[in-house]
């Protein structure tokens, strides 16, 4: 749910020259050589509505122990799930790890702009954990958008969590009230701030269409990362969100407002799951991560002070043995104390 | 004495300096839901194991007490041993942590539950559960044997300074002293007056300066209860020196060859004999270890009825030590002045973390370090008082320990305010807080002064001193760095499996 497009234009309005400086500081710096993509097997699955969904497929890949599905957020690609595939593989050579591009990102299809839903995603998401793990344990996992993806999928198919899907990740997302979320902002500049986007959006796709790039910049920083993050990880995001067209995010914008999944959390309440996020995190803000984690009474919630929404880029290494000991909550029957407080 | 709780908030492990400031301190924050375990029948530690004669502090008591309990009755610059550990129990008494302390408690095993986000804890008086575990261990508690063929044919008494055995009438006896460390500096003098002979085996020569000792006054200690800002001046004053004498140990050089240069004169004054002075000469730079203050050592050894021996100890048999040269000293009764087991202390090997491996083995593979000297990766909610590279060359501990436990005050304060119960310091962050560390401790004289010592590890790496001024370690311990962990609030049910 990065409204980062369009937010990235009006933020540097609001925000002044100081987040320009940032980032043009943060441009100026030798770019170190980013790490190879892990060696993956690449495929595509057809949705009900015929758009290819680029698919990459890692480690194990027949007998696999597991299969893990991520799913990346609002104007982001799967790329962004690479450090924690690196390091599951790395660890669990006999898991198979897959990530996806959401229709209209990454190098998946287009889509309609009806389809354009966090709902559809969630259809999407079905299909590709049939694809890829027709049978096995399945571990879910999402970020920010993808997160609410998981939840989605659970409102379509809640009787996937009692067969297939044994364990969920939420990595800083949202069960709802997105509405209320200000990016840190005084309330009133936040709400001219969403109402000029849609505005701001529908010009960038005209701007599109006669050649002209998306401006992305340091409303996008400012937006994901706080401040004083690690310069190669904000550059990183900033590449994938340029990759991303005006098109795709003025399509799923509105769809973060009527994202109201609470109720379909019922669907998780067996399953083991984890909640993740940083507390400076202005899109998906903490009491979000907290609601999830009290509305899923078999959530873990592990918050990352000082650390923005790109929780999994910015604690990598702590993030990827979060899903490494979910994946050994959810797939081994071993006996575990009480979880319960004693005094 | 009354029961162990089943569950409490805080467990402190050990009833030293550390253990006793960390039950003042967090009743002082509010939190009194605490117990001390101490394995022994009293409180002390150090000061209560160590009853050798002559042990005394050799950091001025004013600045070696803790900062809320200033003590105007110190007898001397350089208290005594029974004096300090009267000092602590008086602190107990009147800080009221006696209501917490349960002694003759100790910790055999202390295990991370990760879903219950707590440890448990396993004593010789049973079990208990501890949100966070405090360990006040210490670092130089348990005595280190030298591994001497035929020791154990000695037909005498035979004992460890900081378990001195006084059944043992010394008086007219022929004693091997073995080792010449800090605890052998200060108890060869007393004994050497009423010993027949004292063959003292010295491996590496200490560098010895003086020793500005002297008795407070009835009027001095009266200005000080009347006036405790003057003590408090005092307390700063020797703080101020110390740091200033610090430079020696990592300055550039200059501070370091006075201080060579004062020692040698102490040395060529209190030993005439070149033969012996040549012996008693260390061949490495000052500091490299633990410098010692004294007044009467050289004096000691100088006397006819004193033998320094430094061709190293070959055997032991039952009535004599026999030398590398093979000469044999026949003696009645050997004290082993030979230090503590620094490394792999015990409690180590009792803390299992959250993947099932203990701090010992944790150690093994990285060599001991823990996050600003108090926090571990893997081991969450575990807080190691005097931890890695916390001691110190030149001043105060009490002052580190009084530093690491605000940080553990801070650490709780954090859980609250995110409403967690279970915080880890993350790996990269203790990592980088180490190589820092270590490369700050490159340049001193403790890591290049040309000398072995129980600072470094077989690997040479320095995990036991920190490397710069004391207020540096506390200015950044007073804060606590959320941003280096992770914090957590586990299941609360767990999954049916
Ligand atoms: C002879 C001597 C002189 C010293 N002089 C100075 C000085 O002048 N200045 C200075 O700064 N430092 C000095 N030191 C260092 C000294 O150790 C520290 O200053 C300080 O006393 C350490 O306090 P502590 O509470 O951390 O550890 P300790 O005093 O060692 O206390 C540890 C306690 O933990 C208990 N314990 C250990 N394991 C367990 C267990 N498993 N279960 C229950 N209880 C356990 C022990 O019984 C002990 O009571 C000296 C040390 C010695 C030995």
């Amino acid at each position: 749910m990065n409204k980062t497009k369009a937010l990235g234009l009006t933020a540097a309005v609001v925000g002044g020259a100081v987040l320009v400086r940032r980032a043009t500081a943060a441009a100026a710096l030798p770019v170190p050589a980013p790490l190879p993509p892990p060696v993956s097997r690449d495929r595509t699955v057809r949705t009900e509505d015929g758009v290819e969904l680029s698919v990459h497929e890692h480690g194990e890949k027949d007998s696999a122990s597991a299969t893990v599905v991520l799913a990346h957020g609002y104007v982001q690609s799967s790329r962004l799930w690479n450090g924690q595939v690196r390091d599951l593989v790395d660890a669990r050579p006999d898991l198979r790890v897959v990530t996806y591009d959401h229709r209209g990102h990454g190098r998946s299809g287009r889509t309609e702009r009806h389809r354009a839903t966090i709902q559809q995603l969630g259809r999407d998401l079905a299909r590709v954990v049939e694809a890829v793990a027709p049978t096995g344990p399945v571990v879910v996992g999402g970020h920010s958008m993808g997160g609410m993806t998981v939840m989605a999928l659970a409102e379509e198919h809640p009787e996937l969590f009692a067969e297939r899907i044994v364990g969920a990740a939420f990595v800083g997302t949202s069960a709802g009230e997105l509405a209320d979320v200000t990016y840190g902002l005084p309330a009133p500049v936040a709400k001219a701030v969403k109402a000029l986007m849609p505005r701001l959006n529908e010009a960038a796709v005209k701007a599109e269409a006669k050649g002209k790039a998306r401006k992305v910049g340091a409303g996008d920083a400012w937006m994901t990362f706080p401040r004083g993050a690690d310069k190669a990880l904000v550059r990183e995001v900033l590449d994938v969100h340029r990759d991303c067209s005006a098109e795709t995010v003025a399509a799923f914008l509105p769809t973060f407002s009527d994202h109201d999944r609470r109720t379909a959390l019922a669907a998780l309440a067996h399953v083991p799951t984890v909640v993740v996020v940083g507390d400076r995190d202005v899109l998906c803000p903490l009491p979000h991560s907290r609601a999830l984690a009290d509305a899923l009474p078999t959530s873990e919630l592990t918050v990352f002070p000082g650390v923005g929404h790109m929780v999994h880029l910015e604690r990598r290494a702590e993030v990827s043995r979060i899903l490494l000991s979910l994946v050994d909550r959810a797939t081994t029957g071993a006996p575990r104390s009480l979880a319960t407080a004693p005094g | 004495m009354t029961d162990l709780p089943d569950h409490v908030r805080v467990a402190v492990i050990g009833s030293g300096f550390s253990g006793i400031g960390t039950a003042v301190r967090l009743a002082q924050a509010g939190e009194h839901d605490v117990v001390v375990l101490e394995r022994a029948g009293s409180v002390g530690g150090t000061w209560r194991d160590n009853t050798y004669p002559g042990c005394a502090c050799d950091v001025p008591s004013h600045l070696y007490s803790f900062s809320f309990a200033p003590n105007p009755d110190w007898s001397r610059a350089f208290s005594r041993q029974p004096e300090i550990r009267a000092y602590l129990e008086r602190v107990c008494d009147d800080f009221g942590v006696r209501s917490q302390l349960h002694l003759d408690t100790e910790l055999l095993a202390g295990t991370w539950d990760d879903a219950a986000a707590l440890w448990r804890l396993e004593t010789s008086r049973g079990p208990l559960t501890a949100d966070l575990l405090v360990s006040g261990c210490g670092g130089l508690v348990e005595p280190a044997y030298p591994d001497l063929p035929g020791l154990e044919t000695f037909a005498g008494p035979v004992f460890h300074s900081a378990r001195w055995d006084h059944d043992v009438d010394l008086a007219g006896k022929r004693i091997a002293v073995i080792g010449t460390g800090a605890s052998a500096i200060q108890f060869v003098p007393e004994l050497q007056p009423e010993a027949d002979r004292l063959v003292l085996f010295q491996r590496t020569p200490p560098w010895v300066l003086p020793r500005m000792d002297r008795e407070y006054g009835q009027k001095q200690k009266d200005l000080f209860r009347e006036h405790p800002a003057l003590q408090r001046v005092a307390r700063t004053g020797q703080y101020w020196f110390r740091e200033w004498n610090l430079l020696a140990f990592t300055g550039k050089g200059g501070l370091r060859r006075k201080a060579e240069q004062e020692a040698r004169k102490h040395l060529e004054r209190q030993v005439p004999d070149p033969e012996l002075r040549e012996r008693l000469t260390p061949d490495y730079a000052i500091g490299c270890k633990r410098v010692l203050i004294s007044n009467d050592y050289y004096p000691a050894v100088s006397q006819d009825n004193v033998d320094v021996v430094t061709s190293g100890i070959a055997e032991v048999r039952p009535h004599a030590v026999v030398d590398a040269d093979g000469v044999e000293h026949e003696v009645d009764v050997i004290v082993l002045g030979t230090g503590f087991r620094v490394m792999d202390i015990p409690v180590a090997h009792r803390l299992t973390g959250r993947e099932g491996r203990t701090l010992s083995e944790e150690w093994q593979q990285t060599g001991a370090a823990a996050h600003r000297g108090t926090t571990v990766a893997g081991f969450p909610n575990l807080f190691l008082l005097l931890g890695p590279n916390t001691a110190l060359g030149h001043s105060s501990v009490v002052f580190m320990i009084e530093a690491q436990i605000a940080y553990v005050v801070k650490a709780l304060e954090a859980l609250e305010e995110y409403d967690a119960r279970a915080l880890e310091v993350r790996r990269e962050a203790q990592d980088a807080y180490d190589a820092q560390l270590q490369a700050q401790l490159e340049t001193t004289v403790w890591n290049s002064g040309g000398c072995r010592s129980w600072y470094r590890d077989e690997d040479g790496r320095n995990f036991t001193l920190w490397p710069t001024h004391t207020y540096t370690f506390k200015r950044q311990l007073s804060r606590f760095d959320a941003e280096a962990y992770a914090l957590r609030t586990p299941a609360r049910v767990q999954e049916p499996v």
